[in-house]
């Protein structure tokens, strides 16, 4: 989706003023769910003298309409700024504007695309983790013993591990991504994608969601354990019980079979 | 009889007033006139379909004694009792029942009855049971109870049922043998088969108070109406079924013996109401203030109920006869008619009702606050 309507007010939805007439807003859609509000300011590819747009003032005019806070947005991150061969990437989530020759701008926009659905899902599944670590405390007593006053949160607990096993795959899924080597030789591309993740941390970030998404696989795992030893427990016992409810029987027949048997003589 | 302590359910306090009614109704018209003129008053054959209520009234006490335990648990694991204190009191609470029994065997029907095994000893050594069973999973209860009733019968036959039961009374020696065959077999309340009413009872309630609303009532519904086919299915067979399977003493719906229809007809009917009441009454207190404030006295009350109409009625039974003829006994069942007993036993519950209500309101103490003191 393009929007060009320079004369609407100003927010993160629309194109900020005193930017060039062929800046464009895009609508990115990520792989990890999230859309990306792009807007892209393509520069001359030469220098046509006085009429040529200040690349200074255009910057600052970018990373300022990034830096208005979305309503939505309540983390408020802050924005980073990639200055790259005369090119200018804005980032934050969710938001970002490539400033550039028109040559390069297909390059940097697929390379942020490609950054922003890593860090989005990341974003998420740190949430994710966040969410499964704050449960920890609660369900650790589960890992040592299951009792059965608990077997009301066996569908809890089953489903925490489910939990916890997505979020493990999903970050083994994201780790070449998160912790890409440089590329040799460096590209426009690549060299963007590795200040972005440099800039976000990503490769510390996804150390620790995988860190923190093993304490909760083994956790629920060990709780797993209880749980199916628990099950077994109770289907022996209740066998047990069974055979034992049977002979109960079989003795008060015989018990009363001999006391009808001393009546009778 | 009354567990208290346990939350207040109030099917379970309807049933039981319910179950109070019917019992000292059946009571005071068969001790006073069962036999009057002969037998030929309007309880002729108080088999008659109209009298048939006054089966149920045994089996409901006996079933929601196995739920109120079941109940009263919830509420003494929730206290974070251990098991074994829960344990000491339900021994404890059983052991007072059997003693009650016991002495109520001898103040009321005379010490040459003491071992009639009546339902005070039942729900005693129910207790003592179900301090075991509580440990088990509720299938094996459950399996546990079904199996009673179903061996029940043959015990019957290899006891020689009819040879402990002289018009209409169980009439045993003082052997050991008989004591212990009436405990087991051939007694007024059994074990075989009575004890599966509170197993039952344990088991159903674990379906109906935990879990799952509308899951935990049709099970419990279709138990009630599988007990209740299988019972019509048994009575209408009963020619075609061996010895063995129906036992001696009677025919198809018999209470003495307590034949396999009678007690999966009657399970199943006390089943299924309590599945009905649960679902119109539990959780709508106020919807049934009235109801339930006739109810409830009755309910919580229901052991010192059970004590009290036999004294009001049979104490002065043994008197009358003893003044008048010489022997205690001699008015017992020929006393009057059955309207006239009728008449008293309705006398009774409109006063006991007021009584109850006034030792709820100024506290005084009574048989269920006296376990509790002694039990808990």
């Amino acid at each position: 989706m393009i929007v060009t309507d320079h004369d609407e007010p100003r927010d993160a939805g629309r194109i900020p003023a005193g930017l060039p007439a062929d800046a464009s807003l895009r609508r990115v859609p990520l792989a990890c769910n999230e859309e990306l509000l792009m807007l892209i300011v393509p520069l001359p590819d030469g220098n046509d003298g006085e009429s040529a747009p200040n690349p200074v003032r255009i910057t600052e005019t970018v990373t300022a309409w990034a830096a208005e806070v979305d309503p939505r947005d309540f983390t408020s991150l802050p924005v980073i700024t990639v200055p790259l061969y005369g090119c200018h990437v804005v980032w934050k989530p969710g938001q970002a504007a490539v400033v550039g020759p028109v040559s390069r701008l297909e390059l940097l926009t697929t390379a942020l695309s490609d950054f922003a659905s890593c860090e989005g899902e990341l974003r998420q599944l740190e949430q994710r983790c966040v969410d499964l670590v704050a449960t920890v405390e609660e369900d650790a007593p589960h890992a040592f013993e299951f009792e059965g006053r608990a077997v009301s949160r066996r569908g809890t607990l089953a489903s925490r591990f489910r939990e916890a096993v997505a979020v493990r795959g999903r970050l083994a899924v994201l780790a070449p991504a998160a912790h890409a080597p440089p590329v040799h030789p460096p590209t426009l591309a690549s060299q963007l994608g590795e200040r972005l993740r440099d800039r976000t941390r990503l490769a510390e970030r996804h150390e620790f969601a995988v860190d923190r998404a093993e304490l909760a696989e083994r956790l629920y795992e060990a709780c797993g354990q209880r749980i199916s030893e628990f099950g077994i427990a109770q289907r022996q016992m209740a066998l047990e019980w069974a055979i034992v409810v049977l002979l109960v029987i079989q003795t008060a027949l015989l018990v009363v079979d001999l006391l009808s048997r001393g009546a009778a003589t | 009889m009354s567990h208290a302590a346990a939350p207040r359910q109030a099917s379970i306090d309807v049933l039981r007033a319910v179950a109070i009614v019917l019992m000292v109704v059946v009571h005071f018209v068969e001790n006073l006139s069962g036999w009057y003129d002969g037998g030929s008053g309007p309880f002729e054959g108080v088999h008659r379909v109209w009298w048939l209520p006054t089966g149920f009234a045994a089996p409901i006490f006996a079933l929601l004694s196995g739920m109120s335990y079941r109940l009263w648990l919830g509420v003494q694991t929730q206290r974070g009792l251990s098991d074994e204190t829960i344990s000491k009191r339900t021994v404890r609470r059983g052991l007072f029942l059997i003693g009650l029994g016991f002495a109520f065997n001898v103040l009321v029907w005379l010490p040459e009855d003491i071992f009639n095994w009546d339902i005070l000893t039942l729900i005693g050594v129910g207790l003592l049971v179900l301090d075991v069973a509580r440990r088990m999973p509720d299938w094996v209860v459950g399996m546990a109870a079904v199996l009673i009733i179903f061996v029940s019968p043959a015990m019957r036959v290899a006891v020689d049922y009819t040879a402990y039961w002289q018009a209409g009374y169980f009439d045993y020696d003082f052997t050991l043998t008989d004591v212990l065959l009436g405990w087991l077999v051939v007694g007024y309340f059994p074990i075989f088969p009575w004890l599966a009413f509170p197993l039952l009872g344990h088991a159903f309630a674990a379906w109906l108070f935990d879990g799952n609303r509308s899951g935990r009532l049709r099970h419990i519904a279709a138990s009630g109406v599988a007990g209740i086919a299988t019972a019509l299915a048994i009575t209408a067979t009963w020619d075609a079924l061996p010895a063995v399977l129906t036992g001696e003493g009677g025919r198809g719906w018999t209470m003495f013996p307590a034949s396999t229809a009678y007690c999966l007809g009657t399970a199943g009917t006390v089943t299924l109401m309590v599945a009905i009441l649960h679902q119109l009454l539990d959780g709508r207190r106020d919807d049934w203030g009235w109801l339930l404030d006739w109810a409830t006295p009755l309910s919580r009350h229901a052991l010192s109920m059970y004590l009290l109409h036999h004294v009001v009625h049979v104490w002065p039974l043994w008197v009358w006869g003893a003044v008048a003829t010489g022997e205690t006994t001699a008015l017992w069942q020929v006393a009057m008619p059955p309207a006239a007993s009728l008449v008293l036993a309705a006398g009774f519950l409109i006063g006991a009702a007021f009584f109850f209500h006034c030792v709820d309101r100024r506290r005084i103490p009574s048989t269920e606050s006296l376990m509790r003191w002694l039990c808990d």
